[in-house]
């Protein structure tokens, strides 16, 4: 048994391990760094303050237990439940797995039994004292029968049947969050936040308490208040008219609202937006249709025009910050070779139904991107009927021939991230252990055309400008405990450029 | 049918006729007159229709000349006019636009025709719009009508091009309004009128296509020969649609105007409807008022026509009843004279006429009476001359035996008196005769055998038609075995037929064939009695039943004048057919059941057959 050390520091100076020669260059670097710009800084970190947060997405339960499917929900429930709850482990800003509940982890030689040694004096928000007992329940529900989740010691310990080689970076994504069962039912974490009002109608907000028992320290503002369900212009008029501090914003709105002099940040492109066939409908049945297609679609104009620039074009899977390969795959349009393809297979298609296209029409951008794709179709010579649906309704892919799909790449590791990203496209399981295998996965949908790439999307958000410290992960996703609010006031907003 | 119904009936077809004139004149007056106020109303809605179409061009040419002139068009101009300019990032604009200045289309499109952003259809970005850098010379030009591309197909609208020039370059900004239901409710509708709209997008008749103010046309089905007509024709076209019925029943009454595009070709179909519901109401109202005073005016018009007719046609019906009485024999008839008209003068002419026939016939009566009395005293001298002139040969022998021996004397007195008693018996017989045919009894009826008598006579005469010295005669009868027994006196029948067979003998001298054949035929039994011999003249078949006619040197003329009159005491009719050389044929029709007779049943004897016998 091999075990790896972790070094753990507080909050402000997090732990970083383990501690290599390049990483304590790195770390130094990045060090002096900090205390420059804090040296630079006008202000110190301000303890206070209410952080004002607008998203897009309806979030009715935290519970870990009670994950959605739909990746845009996982998405935004993953973020309001890290406010609330800690995983055992985190990424660090290199996508590397690093302690947060657990101080070290050790593995048998064939990677099926991992034990979890618990970080000591952490209590849930209600006081309760984080126990290894508490953290396998809650681990043993999420993670279900398949594994053995028990605790010993000061340890959680893990038990498959098969071989988990990346089983640490699993549980820093995802659903993996330690809570605690009141004895009323509801649930609370060690987050760095707690829940002080949830209210059943959506027109309300959601309010979070700082949780002053946190271990990792206080956040600095003492409250947040979340609105749900607001549509893109709310959002974007609320940052920019300061009713909100923290909004999201759509691809297209992104280069707009920064015209008019509000902070955006965007994250490396991590929603894949692409196409999937149903391979028992007839019309998509001949790999040389879809061959046709993929090569009809002009990716370069949907990432640039209809995603204004805030999204990569994609042949791959997987975005090239990720797999670092993404440049192998051809994404140009060859609309010569699509007429061919067309031709070959002997098929009239100005007389031949309309191919489905399904896409959920609840969001904007996807509709946007599947009206582009209609149009490169239809001048490649195959009509396209659009079926906007809703989410989750009992519309079924078999109702239509392709559904354009947005997946959010919700974790840095490849091998984490790519397995995900297969399942949700319906692609069967697999186990990812060596990088060819890796390429070689991702590289089957793809050359069978069962998976059409489109773009690889950036998450984008509009700050207010006295939010300081907004450090997001590159891949996406809130930091919330490290942001504090400057108490200066509020500047007016830009100038609005016609 | 009689004067008076014939004069009734002219009445009324005159009457009706000319209720249905007038009553058709005032409806197609109304008709007329209703149709040319719905054409002006829908002419004048065409007319408020292009105004508010010219309009709304103007509008819409106006609002994308504002955004031509506006100075962030002008600087998204000279931006893209830059090399390598990002067009990206005006993607949005045209719709921003588009919401701003409440334009349903509108794009912006680069000098080569390439669409850099647009309202209706923004994923066609970057594609060209190649209809638009044909025409340099935009900004001179109004409105017009155009189909438009969109996303889930071809929608119609009212467009303007307005250029921006930067450089040597243009800038196209197409902007245009939907041409839809919308744009019609913007009309100003007369009641009971209707604006209905077809884009002719599309191949053929699409029904969805057809909207009006409220949205699609329910029935849109109905339309399809006119929106064809248009389709085909591009020409103004009016026509009525009619649908439903009975009292679902509606008609509308269609203007259809052709709404072509710039190329000429045809884009829409604008048709302005006007309900003709009033129409139907008042022709309606029309037709029953119509129906409700011509049926007063008729039933007016009848009560007096049958006044009129019973008042012109009374005399003429007391003159045709004179006449029937006159036929009847009622020579004394008269009509009363009621006026001094035509009509009362030929009543006068009809008395007068009725009272010289009555005199003439007075004068006739005693002129046949005289010749009657006169043919009489002739046939009575010819009988009686005849047996009196042996008889006066006789008593002069007898007294010229006076003077002979008595022996003599005897042998002449008893060979006289012999002869005298059959003199004196043969003017029995003849004087017998003659009391017979004063004295013919009534028939006593009772169903006869008409065969056996026939069999019985012909057997009776067959000595005779066999006689020695005398050419033979074959008898030669047809007698229908299932003849029905009629009602008969059988003497009086026998006797006539006796008359008959004994006639047709005397007619054949010389031999020859005598048939006789008996028939049945609608309540009816005939009897045929036919000779060969030598014919009758049709002047002698005139006369033959007068009594005391006869042709025969020895005849009394007495013989078928008694056939004839038992015939007419059956009830039945005799008639003769002869021609000279040909024979003649003597037949008797008896009906078989007589009036008279205890077992009469009527039946369908015709009316002439009782009182009637030809000659």
């Amino acid at each position: 048994m091999r075990l790896i050390a972790y070094q753990l520091h507080a909050r402000g100076s997090k732990a970083i391990a383990p501690i290599s020669l390049t990483a304590r260059v790195i770390l130094t670097a990045v060090t002096m760094l900090a205390i420059a710009s804090g040296a630079a800084a006008s202000t110190s970190p301000k303890f206070g303050g209410v952080l004002r947060v607008q998203i897009s997405e309806h979030v009715a339960t935290v519970d870990p237990r009670q994950w959605p499917s739909d990746s845009l929900r996982a998405m935004a429930t993953e973020r309001l439940a890290s406010l609330i709850f800690d995983r055992m482990v985190r990424f660090d800003d290199h996508g590397l797995p690093q302690p947060m509940l657990a101080v070290s982890w050790q593995h048998d030689d064939n990677l099926k039994r991992w034990q979890f040694r618990l970080r000591e004096g952490v209590k849930f928000s209600d006081g309760s004292p984080l126990t290894p007992e508490t953290a396998a329940m809650a681990l043993q529900q999420l993670l279900g029968n398949e594994f053995d989740v028990s605790a010993i010691s000061d340890s959680v310990v893990i038990q498959a049947d098969h071989s988990l080689p990346e089983f640490p970076s699993q549980l820093a994504a995802g659903r993996y969050f330690i809570f605690h069962t009141a004895d009323d039912g509801s649930l609370t974490g060690t987050g760095p936040f707690r829940v002080a009002a949830w209210p059943a109608d959506s027109a309300s907000k959601i309010v979070f308490l700082a949780n002053e028992m946190c271990w990792a320290g206080r956040p600095f503002v003492d409250k947040i208040e979340l609105t749900m369900d607001a549509d893109p212009q709310q959002q974007a008029n609320a940052i920019e008219f300061g009713q909100a501090e923290v909004v999201e914003l759509q691809a297209s709105q992104v280069r707009h609202i920064a015209q008019r002099g509000v902070r955006t940040t965007s994250s490396d492109p991590v929603d894949f937006f692409a196409l999937r066939f149903d391979m028992a409908r007839p019309a998509v049945q001949d790999a040389r249709i879809r061959e046709a297609i993929s090569a009809a679609i002009e990716r370069a104009s949907i990432a640039d025009v209809v995603l204004q620039r805030q999204g990569a074009q994609a042949a791959s899977l997987l975005p090239n910050w990720l797999s670092g390969y993404a440049f192998l795959f051809p994404s140009a349009m060859d609309l010569t070779h699509s007429k061919q393809m067309l031709t070959a297979t002997r098929r009239d298609f100005s007389r031949s139904t309309p191919l489905v296209l399904v896409y959920d029409s609840a969001d904007v951008e996807l509709r946007a991107v599947a009206e582009r794709v209609a149009v490169n179709l239809k001048e490649a010579g195959i009509a396209v009927q659009l079926s906007g649906q809703i989410t989750g309704s009992a519309t079924k892919l078999s109702a239509a021939d392709m559904r354009l799909m947005r997946q959010r790449i919700d974790s840095p590791d490849i091998a984490v991230a790519l397995p995900a990203l297969l399942a949700s496209f319906g692609e069967p399981s697999i186990v990812l252990e060596t990088p060819e295998q890796e390429y070689a996965a991702e590289r089957a949908p793809i050359d069978a055309y069962r998976i059409i790439p489109l773009v690889h999307v950036s998450e984008s958000y509009g700050v207010g400008p006295q939010v300081r410290d907004w450090m997001p992960p590159r891949w996406g996703g809130w930091r919330l405990e490290d942001v504090w609010l400057a108490t200066a006031p509020v500047p007016a907003p830009g100038g609005i450029t016609p | 049918m009689s004067f008076r119904t014939k004069l009734l009936a002219l009445f009324t077809v005159t009457i009706i006729t000319a209720v249905t004139l007038v009553g058709w004149g005032v409806s197609s007056y109304t008709r007329r007159e209703f149709e040319l106020f719905a054409r002006q109303r829908s002419d004048a809605l065409v007319a408020q229709f292009r105004r508010e179409y010219a309009q709304r061009g103007e509008e819409v040419a106006h609002r994308v000349q504002g955004i031509a002139d506006a100075e962030a068009t002008v600087r998204m101009a000279i931006d893209l006019n830059r090399p390598q300019a990002d067009v990206s990032q005006y993607y949005n604009d045209a719709h921003a636009i588009a919401q701003s200045q409440q334009l349903d289309f509108f794009d912006i499109v680069a000098d080569d025709g390439t669409l850099i952003s647009s309202a209706e259809w923004p994923a066609r970005f970057g594609y060209k719009n190649d209809w638009v850098t044909a025409e340099k010379d935009w900004n001179s030009q109004g409105a017009f009508l155009s189909r438009v591309d969109m996303q889930d197909g071809v929608d119609l609208g009212v467009l303007a091009v307005r250029t921006v020039r930067v450089g040597e370059k243009h800038f196209y900004l197409i902007g245009g309004q939907r041409l839809n239901q919308d744009f019609l409710a913007t009309l100003v509708l007369p009641e009971s009128m209707r604006v209905v709209l077809y884009r002719n997008l599309e191949q053929g008749f699409v029904a969805s296509e057809l909207t009006d103010q409220h949205g699609q046309v329910a029935q849109a089905e109905l339309f399809v020969p006119l929106i064809t007509e248009v389709q085909s024709s591009h020409r103004e076209l009016q026509k009525t649609i009619e649908s439903g019925t009975g009292r679902a029943a509606t008609s509308e009454s269609f203007n259809a105007l052709p709404l072509i595009g710039r190329g000429g070709d045809l884009l829409g179909v604008l048709l302005v409807g006007s309900s003709r519901q009033d129409l139907i109401q008042m022709l309606n109202f029309i037709r029953g008022l119509a129906l409700l005073v011509a049926g007063g005016v008729i039933l007016a018009g009848l009560v007096l026509g049958w006044w009129i007719s019973a008042r012109v046609t009374r005399p003429i019906e007391q003159l045709a009843r004179g006449a029937r009485e006159v036929t009847a024999g009622h020579w004394e008839a008269r009509v009363e004279v009621h006026s001094r008209d035509e009509i009362g003068q030929l009543a006068e002419a009809f008395n007068e006429m009725t009272r010289q026939l009555s005199e003439q016939r007075e004068r006739l009566v005693q002129t046949e009476r005289v010749a009657a009395w006169r043919e009489l005293a002739r046939r009575l001298a010819h009988e009686l001359k005849n047996p009196l002139f042996p008889l006066q040969l006789t008593v002069e022998n007898l007294q010229r035996a006076r003077e002979q021996t008595s022996e003599q004397f005897d042998e002449v007195f008893f060979e006289s008196t012999a002869t005298m008693r059959a003199e004196l018996e043969n003017l029995k017989t003849i004087v017998s005769r003659f009391s017979d045919f004063a004295k013919m009894p009534a028939p006593e009826f009772e169903p006869v055998d008409l065969n056996e008598s026939v069999r019985s006579v012909v057997k009776l005469f067959e000595p005779q038609l066999c006689a020695v010295g005398r050419p033979p005669i074959t008898p030669e009868l047809y007698l229908d075995e299932g003849l029905v027994r009629p009602q008969a006196d059988p003497v009086l029948l026998r006797r006539a037929l006796e008359n008959l067979v004994l006639n047709s003998l005397d007619a054949m001298p010389a031999g020859g064939t005598l048939t006789v054949r008996t028939s049945q035929y609608d309540g009816s039994v005939c009897l045929d009695v036919s000779d060969t011999g030598a014919g009758l003249t049709p002047e002698e078949c005139a006369r033959l039943f007068t009594p005391y006619y006869t042709s025969k040197q020895h005849g009394t003329g007495l013989g078928l004048a008694i056939v004839q009159s038992v015939v007419s005491d059956h009830g039945g009719k005799i008639a003769v057919e002869s021609a000279p050389g040909a024979g003649a044929t003597f037949r008797i029709e008896l009906p078989i059941n007589h009036p008279e007779s205890p077992n009469y049943h009527p039946r369908s004897v015709p009316e002439d057959l009782a009182v009637t016998s030809a000659a």
